[in-house]
C-alpha cells in the first residue's frame, strides 16, 4: 500500500507520485490528505495536486523544510509510505467566478493545479501568477499552461518574468486595469499574508489555502486552530481555504512556530539508514 | 623602490599601508602586517591558520612598482613596500569578482526586492534539503559571502545563476554536503591537509566541472576522513554542515568547556538554545595547526546527553516492593536510612572514571568514611581498586553496592556478590540493572556539560567543566548527591559542605585525582554506556570503519 510509483526533485520540491486508488477515487480540487512516512513519523497534511483514476495514483508535491519532509524526500520509488489519509478538508468552491487569479509559491505551484484546472473546465477565465526565487526553479508549468488562459511569472533575480513576487504582479495588473473576481493563493503564510494585503484595496475576494500545524486532521484535537475574523476555526474541517483579508497572521505564524525547539532538536538523533544498501 | 623609501623617509623595517608606516616581521606577507596593525582587507579564502593559495582574489592590493594588482594573502610583505589597500577602482574589482563568484551560488535572496521581511519570516532559516536562498541555508547567520556583500555595498548580481546541480551528499554519518553552495576557495582541503597531514579531499575534476571531493567519489566513511569536521569550521558558506547541529540558528549562548568523553581533555565551544546543548566546536580562532578533535567530542554530544530517555527524578522503592518517584530530600531520607544498617564494611562503592574531579574527590571521601575504602573502578572491563591493600576479596562481605555507572557493572561482580541486598544507583540513563529487585533508588545525576568543575587530563593538567545546558527534571551532580547522602548520614569527619569545600580539599589531597583510571583517547564509552546506543550515526560510523579497516581510532 501507499507505494511510491514515481520520484523526483526539483530544487528541493519533491514530486512524488503514490498508489493510493480509494483517495484517487474520491477525492476533489482543494483537498488534502495526511501521510506518515514511517510508523513513527509525525502526520502531516499535504494538498494533493492531481489524481488519476485509472492507475489509482495520487501525485504530491512536497518541500523539504523539516525532519518529517526530508524521511519524504529521501524515499526512494518501490519504497511505501506507512499511512496516507484523506481526502480531507473541504473541497474548493468551484463555480462560475468569472476571472480567476490563482497565485501559487513554493509547494502551491503544484498546489493551485486542480483547482485551477476545476475552475477552467467550470468556464472560468484562469490566469495563474507562480514565483520563485530563479527561473530554473518553477515546476508542473506545462501542465498549468493547459489550464491557465495566462501564466504569469515572478523571480526573485529577475531571471523570468518579473523581479519580484506574486502581489507584485497582482499589483501592476490591477494598476493597468486588469478587472479581477476573484484571488486564491496557496504557498509560505508570509506569501499568502502579502498577496491578500495586495488585493485587500481592491476588495477583490480573496481564499488563502492556510497551512497550520495539523494532528488527526478530523476536527478532534484544535491543534490546527485559526482565527478567522475573530473566530476560532479549524484548518482541517473548516478549511484549509479561508477568506485572506480575515486572518489572523500574527497569530498563525506564532503557532506555526510552537515547535521551534523540537523541529531543529530532532535532527541530533536523525540517521540515514540507507548506507549499507549502498555498499 | 630605494628611491621611494628615501624619499618617504621609511624606516628599513618598515613598510607603507594607506598612509600609515608600519612594521613588518620577515616572511610576513602584506595582508598579515595589514592585519596586524588593524587594517581591514577583505578576504574569503585566506584564514589566519590555514596557509594562503590566493584563489578567490578578493584580497587584491595595489603596490607601488609592481603592474596590476596583487593578492595581498599571497604576496611577501617587502621593507619599503608602499600599499593602498582601498580606492575606488580596487573596490569596483571586488564588486566584480564576487559578483562573479555568487553567480555560481544560489543568492537570489541577497538581491531579493523583499530581503529584510523575508529573513524576519524566517528566523531560523526554514530546514530545506537543498538550499536555494539565504533563507533556506543553515550558514545564513555567519555567512562571510553575506557579510561581504554587506561590506562591498553589492545590491545586484548581472549574471545568470550558473546551478552546478550536484546531488546533495547526505549518505556519510553526521556530515550533509551541498557543493551547489561551494565557491572552490578550497580552505577545506587546506583544513584537512594541515590537521590529518594527509587529505581526505581534493578538487576533483577540471575548469566549470570542477568540485571538492573524494578519491573515486567515496563516501568519507569509506575514506580516510576522521569527521573531525574541521572542513565545516573552515567553511565560509553553507556547503559543509553538521546534520544534527545546522538548523538552531544563533545560539542563546556559546560556554568554552573541556570535554571528558577520553583522558585528552579537548577545549571545546558548546552552543546553548532552549536551555540544550545544540552543537560542540573549537574555539573559532583556534589555529589550524594545534587542533585535533574527534568526532566523539565534536559531533556526538547533543543527541548523547539531549535523549529524552535520560533520568530525570529521583526514584525510590518502597517496602511494598513498588518504584515511586520522589523529591530529592525524601530520596536522600530513604537511601541513608539503607546505608545506616550497614557497617562500613558491608558497603561498597563503583565510581567512575568519566566523572569530574570534585565528583571523584566527594565519592572516594564517602568510601573512605562510610563504606571502608571499599571503593573500585571498571576500565575496560577490568576491575581496578585505586586503594592499596583492596582486591576482590572485598567483594564476599559485601550487603550494599553504591553504583555510579550502573552500565558498567558486569554481572559477573554481581554473581560474586552472594551477601548483597540493596543496590543505589546513580546515573544519567536507565540500564538493566536498575531493574533488578536488590535496586533501593535510582538517583539522575548530571552529565559534564550541565555542571562546573575540574577535570585531570593527560599530562596532570585541570582543566575546567562550566555548565553549559540545564540538567533534564532535578538532576543534580554527583558531588551534590553523594555530599548530601554523606551529610544524613552524620559523621562528623564526612566535612563536605559545598563545591568551594571541594576543591580545598582537591588542592590538599591530589593523590586521590592521580590514583583514577584515565579514560583512554579510543574509549567507544560514556560512564559504561555505549555512545552508539544514543548517537545513531556514530553507531553507523563505527559500523563501516569496522567494515572497511578492521579498527575504529580517533
Amino acid at each position: 500500500m501507499y507505494e511510491v510509483i514515481e520520484k523526483s526533485e526539483i530544487f528541493n520540491v519533491h514530486k512524488m507520485v503514490i498508489e493510493a486508488p480509494e483517495i484517487a477515487n474520491s477525492i476533489q480540487a482543494g483537498q488534502f490528505v495526511i501521510v506518515m512516512g514511517n510508523e513513527c513519523s509525525e502526520r502531516i497534511p499535504l494538498t494533493v495536486s492531481d489524481w488519476n483514476t485509472d492507475s489509482g495514483t495520487i501525485t504530491l508535491y512536497i518541500l523539504e523544510v523539516g525532519m518529517s519532509t526530508l524521511e519524504l524526500a529521501r524515499m526512494k520509488v518501490g519504497d511505501s509510505l506507512y499511512a496516507v489519509t484523506g481526502p480531507l478538508g473541504v473541497p474548493s468552491e468551484i463555480k462560475k467566478y468569472g476571472t480567476i487569479v490563482f497565485g501559487g509559491g513554493c509547494y502551491g505551484i503544484g498546489g493551485i493545479y486542480p483547482i485551477a484546472k476545476a475552475c477552467k473546465e467550470a468556464g472560468n477565465r484562469v490566469i495563474s501568477i507562480i514565483e520563485a526565487r530563479y527561473s530554473a526553479m518553477f515546476y508542473h508549468e506545462r501542465e498549468l499552461h493547459t489550464v491557465s488562459d495566462q501564466v504569469l511569472y515572478a523571480t526573485s533575480d529577475g531571471s523570468k518574468g518579473i523581479k519580484g513576487k506574486v502581489e507584485d504582479v497582482i499589483g501592476e495588473m490591477l494598476q493597468k486595469g486588469v478587472e479581477i473576481d476573484q484571488a486564491f493563493f496557496m504557498g509560505c503564510t508570509q506569501m499568502l499574508e502579502r498577496c491578500s494585503e495586495a488585493t485587500r484595496p481592491y476588495a477583490i475576494p480573496t481564499k488563502v489555502a492556510l497551512n497550520s500545524i495539523m494532528l488527526d486532521g478530523t476536527g478532534m484535537c484544535g491543534a490546527c486552530r485559526v482565527s478567522i475574523g475573530g473566530e476560532t476555526k479549524f484548518t482541517c474541517v473548516d478549511g484549509p481555504e479561508f477568506d485572506g483579508h480575515k486572518v489572523d497572521w500574527g497569530e498563525l505564524q506564532q503557532r506555526k512556530s510552537a515547535y521551534a525547539e523540537q523541529e531543529s532538536v530532532v535532527y541530533q538523533f536523525y540517521s540515514h539508514g540507507c548506507m549499507a544498501e549502498k555498499s | 623602490m630605494v628611491e621611494l623609501a628615501e624619499k618617504k623617509n621609511l624606516a628599513a623595517e618598515a613598510m607603507m599601508i594607506n598612509g600609515k608606516t608600519v612594521s613588518l616581521s620577515p616572511g610576513e606577507t602584506i595582508l598579515d602586517v595589514a592585519r596586524r596593525s588593524g587594517i581591514y582587507i577583505p578576504t574569503l579564502c585566506a584564514r589566519a591558520d590555514l596557509p594562503p593559495t590566493g584563489s578567490c582574489r578578493l584580497c587584491i592590493v595595489k603596490v607601488e612598482g609592481i603592474r596590476g594588482y596583487v593578492t595581498s594573502c599571497t604576496t611577501p610583505a617587502a621593507p619599503n613596500m608602499v600599499v593602498t589597500t582601498n580606492s575606488d577602482e580596487i573596490e569596483k574589482l571586488r564588486r566584480g569578482i564576487l559578483e562573479l563568484i555568487l553567480s555560481e551560488h544560489p543568492s537570489a535572496c541577497l538581491v531579493c526586492p523583499i530581503k529584510e521581511t523575508c529573513e524576519q519570516f524566517n528566523a531560523p532559516s526554514s530546514k530545506t534539503g537543498r538550499v536555494t536562498g539565504c533563507n533556506m541555508c543553515p550558514n545564513r547567520d555567519i555567512c562571510e559571502l553575506r557579510q561581504l556583500v554587506e561590506y562591498l555595498g553589492l545590491k545586484e548580481i548581472r549574471y545568470p545563476l550558473l546551478y552546478k546541480d550536484f546531488p546533495l551528499e547526505r549518505d556519510d554519518p553526521f556530515m550533509d554536503r551541498d557543493y551547489n553552495l561551494c565557491i572552490l576557495c578550497g580552505r577545506c582541503i587546506r583544513a584537512c591537509q594541515t590537521n590529518l597531514g594527509t587529505s581526505a579531499i581534493s578538487f576533483v575534476r577540471r575548469g566549470h566541472d570542477t568540485k571538492v571531493g573524494t578519491s573515486f567519489g567515496k563516501l568519507h566513511v569509506d575514506g580516510n576522513c576522521v569527521f573531525c569536521m574541521h572542513c565545516v569550521d573552515v567553511c565560509p558558506t553553507g556547503a559543509l554542515t553538521v546534520r544534527g547541529s545546522k538548523w538552531y540558528g544563533n545560539p542563546d549562548m556559546e560556554t568554552p568547556t573541556t570535554c571528558i568523553l577520553c583522558e585528552k581533555g579537548c577545549e571545546l565551544v558548546i552552543d546553548t538554545k532552549w536551555n540544550k546543548i545544540m552543537g560542540a566546536h573549537p574555539v573559532r580562532d583556534m589555529t589550524a595547526g594545534k587542533r585535533e578533535y574527534c568526532v566523539k567530542g565534536r559531533c556526538c554530544l547533543p543527541a548523547l546527553f539531549n535523549n529524552p530517555d535520560r533520568l530525570k527524578y529521583p526514584a525510590i522503592r518502597r517496602e511494598d516492593g513498588k518504584t515511586m518517584y520522589t523529591d530529592w530530600d525524601n530520596a536522600i531520607n530513604h537511601v541513608s536510612d539503607i546505608l545506616s544498617r550497614y557497617n562500613p564494611a558491608e558497603i561498597a562503592l563503583l565510581s567512575s572514571r568519566h566523572l569530574t574531579d570534585e565528583s571523584i574527590y566527594v565519592l572516594n571521601e564517602f568510601a573512605r568514611i562510610y563504606a571502608a575504602s571499599n571503593i573500585f573502578y571498571i576500565a575496560d572491563d577490568e576491575i581496578i581498586f585505586p586503594v592499596m591493600g583492596k582486591s576482590g576479596e572485598m567483594f564476599r562481605n559485601i550487603k550494599l553496592l553504591y553504583v555510579a555507572e550502573a552500565n558498567a557493572l558486569p554481572d559477573e561482580i554481581i554473581k560474586r556478590l552472594k551477601s548483597l541486598e540493596n543496590i543505589i544507583i546513580q546515573d544519567i540513563y536507565p540500564s538493566p540493572l536498575c531493574a533488578s529487585d536488590k535496586v533501593c533508588a535510582v538517583l539522575p545525576a548530571t552529565t559534564f556539560t550541565e555542571m562546573n568543575g575540574t577535570k585531570t587530563c593527560i599530562d596532570n593538567r585541570r582543566k575546567p567543566i562550566v555548565t553549559a545546558a540545564k540538567p533534564p527534571g532535578n538532576a543534580i551532580p554527583d558531588w551534590e548527591i553523594t555530599s548530601k547522602i554523606g551529610n544524613a548520614l552524620h559523621n562528623a569527619d564526612f566535612k563536605i559542605n559545598n563545591f568551594r569545600s571541594i576543591q580545598n580539599h582537591l588542592q590538599m589531597h591530589p593523590w586521590v585525582i592521580a590514583s583514577v583510571p584515565m579514560v583512554p583517547k579510543d574509549s567507544l564509552t560514556y560512564r559504561g554506556f555505549p555512545i552508539a546506543d544514543f548517537v545513531p550515526d556514530f553507531k553507523l560510523f563505527i559500523e563501516r570503519r569496522l567494515q572497511s579497516k578492521g579498527e575504529v581510532h580517533f
